[in-house]
């Protein structure tokens, strides 16, 4: 796995944002957390429509993989807990290539994919692409999350909602 | 043997592909139980019989719009009883969120069975049987480690205990 080949992909990941119509909140910068030694990782901030998104791009050595992290923060009330960790395992079991994860104490909803390079090689537009259907996928998804908590519309609607239009979503991707 | 066997399979369709995963399914004992052709997709299922643990697994192979997608499913039903399904689910979130995986976990809304989910491009020119073999042996042997240790979480603290069981998986796991 070429650590430098990635490591010069997250930095430049800032371009192929605003090309796909995110503005960057704030620059790319190198992570610096206490487990660095188990992989590489950046962090970006992009918005779109008053919406701001962590972007964690990283390497899993052990894995030999790449992940993909869109960090939301919001506020979810205790009493809210259930019914959005509900929802989100409602959006989990219709997604096969993306998830999301709740981190109670830290406020944070976050939408992840994996991508694996082919043959220990990074293939530089693949994951772009998958970049690229990751931010519209985790921004078209969060939607739900946010007229869940901030407008407490039901779940039983929202779920119903979400796998009607992820039906079409996959439909799309597969054409 | 392996070069014969691999010449007599045409990888770079969705038929090729379908073909190693069911000579994983026979490696690895499991009974296919359906296979068939839709519009967007060719599938298999099987049925995986342990002593203690037992499993349905469904793949797909889908002409993704740039490569071959390979989607991924293993279901496990557990007994639940209606009251610990929140329970189930911050387990579930949680394993989600420390995996860094291909994978993820997720409930079935409608029948609370377990399911990992994955889906993995299969890149390149040409497929080939190593592309397809490895991963779906990663995803079927760590699949049903990371399910085993599910099943004992879904009965812990996960205020306490969990991180214990995390470290487990993650040094038996690869998927």
């Amino acid at each position: 796995m070429d650590i430098n080949a990635a490591s010069r992909l997250f930095e430049e990941i800032e371009t192929w944002f605003t090309e796909a119509g995110f503005s960057i909140v704030k620059e790319t910068e190198k992570l610096k957390e206490p487990h660095t030694e188990n992989y590489l990782a950046f962090l970006s901030k992009t918005q779109r429509g008053g919406t701001v998104a962590d972007v964690i791009p990283a390497l899993i050595y052990k894995y030999e993989r790449m992940m993909v992290l869109i960090r939301f923060h919001t506020k979810v009330a205790p009493s809210q807990m259930r019914e959005v960790m509900k929802f989100i395992n409602v959006m989990n079991s219709a997604t096969w290539s993306t998830f999301w994860v709740i981190v109670e104490r830290e406020a944070v909803v976050e939408c992840r994919t994996a991508y694996m390079p082919w043959r220990w090689k990074i293939n530089r537009e693949s994951f772009i692409k998958v970049l690229e259907d990751l931010l519209e996928c985790a921004y078209e998804q969060y939607e739900y999350i946010r007229r869940l908590v901030e407008n407490g519309e039901s779940v039983l609607a929202l779920s119903q909602e979400f796998l009607r239009e992820s039906v079409l979503e996959t439909k799309r991707k597969r054409n | 043997m392996k070069n014969k066997r691999e010449k007599k399979i045409r990888f770079e369709t969705t038929e090729g592909i379908l073909d190693v995963v069911k000579l994983c399914f026979k490696e690895l004992d499991l009974q296919i139980i359906e296979q068939g052709a839709g519009k967007d997709a060719s599938y298999v299922r099987g049925c995986l019989d342990l002593c203690d643990f037992s499993a349905r697994v469904h793949v797909e192979i889908v002409n993704g719009n740039m490569t071959p997608l390979l989607n991924f499913r293993m279901t496990s039903s557990w007994e639940e009883n209606g009251e610990n399904e929140f329970h189930a689910q911050r387990v579930i979130n949680y394993l989600n969120r420390y995996l860094m995986s291909i994978a993820h976990f997720a409930m079935d809304s409608d029948n609370t069975d377990i399911q990992l989910l994955a889906s993995v491009s299969l890149q390149g020119d040409r497929v080939k049987g190593k592309d397809v073999m490895d991963p779906m042996m990663d995803l079927m042997i760590g699949g049903v480690a990371a399910f085993m240790l599910l099943r004992q979480m879904l009965f812990s603290d996960p205020d306490t205990e969990m991180y214990e069981f995390i470290k487990e998986i993650m040094r038996n796991t690869k998927c």
